[in-house]
């Protein structure tokens, strides 16, 4: 058996989208890649989890999932051993040339210790893997870079993307459409009557903004000297509106952006409303059988270029040369378990590989709650998905909350259920209860004051959020970025380019992949 | 694209996930490369270059059935081969060398991941790989056509000894899974019809997009 190579020229820790991406990319190039993730699936952080693996996850106790690892580490030793004691006996049979020879029996496995998730979300393997639940659900901007450098690499061909139905926005309690063309403008109840002069011409300056053109800039705007608080006064934008542009079209969750300059926000209120255009109903795609699908498809493009995955194997340690650059990576053998060292002179590996380290500092935290109903979300018009935004000042808050809503439309669950994310960044880390700030999240999803019908589900989990010291080029170590609160996917791109022009110091250009299927 | 698809009433045409699994080195790509471009190469790398390919064979003067076949790229090797793999896979050849016995315990366990975890009508069967090898020297065979025929059976799966090589068996392999498929219902989801129609097409408008953008 042909076994791992002694040296590659990347070695990349982790297979979340980020990482997954960058491996394809520089597989595509030619270089030799070696992927290694801890876990036993694709996707880290970005992962969609089946509802056993769910159950592992947010049920099971410590103790639990510590004994089912030295479970599996058992049956694989019995396996190997079985195997090894049959091939002898086999082996010595033929030797003797006797005809009669049979396997031995084999040996009884030891029991699972945790529970199996309720009888209603399945009882078998088969079942539990009807369910797809994104750990962090974002949907992908339809004219966004991701869309883009799924287009490019060819990756589309091998998966499916569903238009998200509806983009809303509470005000007062109640879910509105967010308009984002004129004619939309003039009927949406979100826009006064006094503002819809005003919002239209600023939808109508966006539609047409081109770079290059100055007749299609905005007289007395500066987009590199006005603030984006200077660019709405400019257009006559009174408060409320300013508000739900900023938050539901930039989408920004807090409002740090006012005064920054003008051009990073107007960009991206284009990049909604480009987004938009392309498939009507909502700027958002999202694919077939949830986001693990993204890292799985990256990680096989990877592997038709050549480069090596390996589950279940944890990085032990990175090794550095005499100038304190990276000279290999140690690890347990993906199947012998063996110590092994291979040698490479650039690691990518995601920010978890570094918990507790100096490499990477906290941004931040969120609380987001991944929950199962059995309804579809009110007020949307019975959206079979959708993102619902909370503005930040509709309740006293100074960050949004973010609602994502998905159906077995997308086959990410059974019939009949649907899953709802609920997520902010958490603002009173010390309160001791951070899960109360997303009580209206859950108001909206009719799971208000806890309540909670008999066969839905809420896993609650608060994430920390890292970004690296470094740059890693100091000693070749390049550090990803946690994925952030937002609702799309741009930040993630964002920093698969910066990566990509870190380790290899020029810009990122994706080789297209037209190839069709072979006949 | 739904299938089976009816073009006429006396035409039948049906589209197939067929996945490739077992041992590195049993001939897996060999076995499809075989069956698609009808060539083999004694030196062949690990498979490299090529996600999947089709093959559309006549079963009869009026029905076509066309396999979209996946290799693993590799992915195997190391236990890492993502669920995606055989999600919505309508059938598997699962390979064993039968020159390597330990190639059939690990065929084995294919099969019984297959069973527990993809399409409850997935049609399996098991491919004794490297025909020729035992033809020309008998003393090579490490694994009993009677042994592997049995456990076949045990587990309903199709069983045939193929050469890659020589091109034994590769076509009836093949043959016999698509005369298994349910061609007449519309059975469980077939290559890439997820969506059935309602996925978004990217490529709209992409390519007026990509001349504005200086990235």
């Amino acid at each position: 058996m042909e076994d791992l190579n002694e040296e590659y020229d990347v070695v990349v820790v982790g297979t979340g989208l980020t990482e997954c991406i960058l491996s394809g990319v520089f597989g595509s190039e030619g270089k030799k890649v070696l992927n290694i993730d801890a876990n036993s699936y694709y996707g880290g952080e970005s992962a969609s989890l089946n509802m056993f693996d769910m159950w592992k996850k947010f049920r099971w106790s410590d103790e639990e999932r510590r004994k089912e690892e030295e479970r599996k580490k058992e049956i694989e030793q019995l396996e190997n051993d079985e195997r090894e004691a049959e091939d002898k006996r086999r082996a010595a049979a033929k030797e003797a040339g006797d005809e009669s020879y049979k396997p031995a029996p084999k040996a009884p496995r030891p029991e699972q210790v945790g529970p199996n998730p309720p009888e209603v979300f399945g009882t078998d393997a088969r079942a539990w893997n009807q369910w797809h639940i994104s750990l962090t659900p974002k949907f992908l901007m339809a004219d966004g870079e991701l869309t883009r450098i799924l287009h490019q690499t060819g990756v589309t061909q091998y998966i499916d993307l569903l238009s998200v139905h509806g983009s809303f926005v509470v005000k007062k309690g109640v879910p509105s459409r967010v308009p984002s063309t004129r004619v939309e403008a003039v009927k949406s109840p979100l826009v006064s009557t006094m503002q819809k002069y005003y919002m239209q011409n600023f939808l109508q300056f966006i539609a047409s903004y081109k770079e290059d053109d100055p007749s299609t800039h905005k007289k007395g705007l500066d987009l590199d000297t006005n603030t984006m608080r200077e660019a709405y006064e400019i257009f006559g934008l009174d408060s409320w509106t300013s508000e739900f542009i900023g938050h539901a079209m930039a989408l920004y969750a807090e409002d740090s952006y006012l005064d920054r300059p003008a051009r990073e926000p107007i960009e991206r209120i284009i990049l909604y409303v480009k987004s938009m255009a392309r498939f009507g109903n909502s700027p958002y795609i999202f694919p077939l059988y949830g986001l693990g699908e993204l890292p799985e498809r990256f990680s096989f493009l990877s592997a038709v270029y050549g480069g090596t995955y390996a589950l279940n194997t944890p990085l032990q340690e990175i090794l550095y040369d005499d100038a304190g650059k990276v000279s290999g990576v140690r690890f347990p053998h993906p199947i012998t378990k063996k110590d092994t060292v291979v040698k490479t002179k650039k690691v990518i590996a995601d920010p978890t590989y570094f918990l507790g380290t100096e490499r990477i500092r906290p941004v931040g935290k969120l609380v987001r709650a991944i929950c199962v109903l059995q309804h579809p979300v009110d007020g949307t018009d019975g959206a079979e998905s959708a993102q619902i935004i909370i503005p930040a000042s509709q309740m006293g808050r100074k960050n949004d909350i973010y609602i994502s809503v998905l159906s077995s439309v997308f086959n990410v669950c059974p019939k009949g259920f649907y899953l709802a994310s609920v997520s902010t960044m958490i603002e009173n880390p010390d309160s001791g209860n951070p899960h109360a700030e997303l009580e209206p999240g859950f108001e909206r999803l009719g799971l208000g004051a806890g309540q909670l019908g008999a066969s839905e589900e809420k896993f609650i989990q608060e994430v920390d959020l890292y970004e690296p010291v470094e740059d890693g080029t100091r000693d070749n170590v390049f550090i990803s970025r946690s994925y952030d609160s937002t609702t799309h996917f741009e930040t993630c791109t964002d920093d698969v380019k910066d990566i990509y022009k870190r380790v290899e110091g020029k810009g990122l250009v994706i080789k297209e992949r037209k190839d069709k299927a072979e006949e | 694209m739904s299938h089976p698809r009816a073009s006429t009433q006396s035409q039948r045409f049906a589209q197939f996930k067929l996945v490739l699994l077992g041992e590195s080195a049993v001939g897996k790509s060999s076995l499809v490369l075989r069956f698609v471009k009808d060539q083999f190469d004694d030196y062949r790398e690990s498979t490299i270059g090529a996600a999947f390919l089709t093959q559309t064979i006549a079963l009869d003067e009026t029905t076509t059935v066309k396999f979209e076949i996946w290799d693993t790229a590799g992915q195997e090797r190391y236990k890492s081969l993502a669920p995606m793999y055989y999600r919505n896979a309508n059938c598997a050849v699962v390979v064993y060398d039968i020159t390597q016995s330990s190639s059939l315990d690990k065929a084995k366990a294919w099969v019984k991941e297959l069973q527990r975890q993809a399409n409850e009508n997935i049609v399996i069967a098991l491919a004794g790989n490297k025909l020729d090898i035992v033809t020309g020297d008998p003393s090579k065979r490490a694994v009993e056509t009677v042994e592997a025929e049995a456990y076949a059976k045990e587990a309903g799966l199709l069983f045939f000894e193929t050469s890659a090589k020589t091109a034994q068996n590769v076509k009836d392999l093949f043959t016999a899974i698509a005369k298994k498929l349910p061609l007449d219902q519309p059975g469980p989801r077939g290559a890439r019809p997820g969506a059935g129609g309602r996925g978004v097409d990217l490529k709209g408008g992409m390519a007026a997009q990509q001349q504005g953008c200086n990235c």
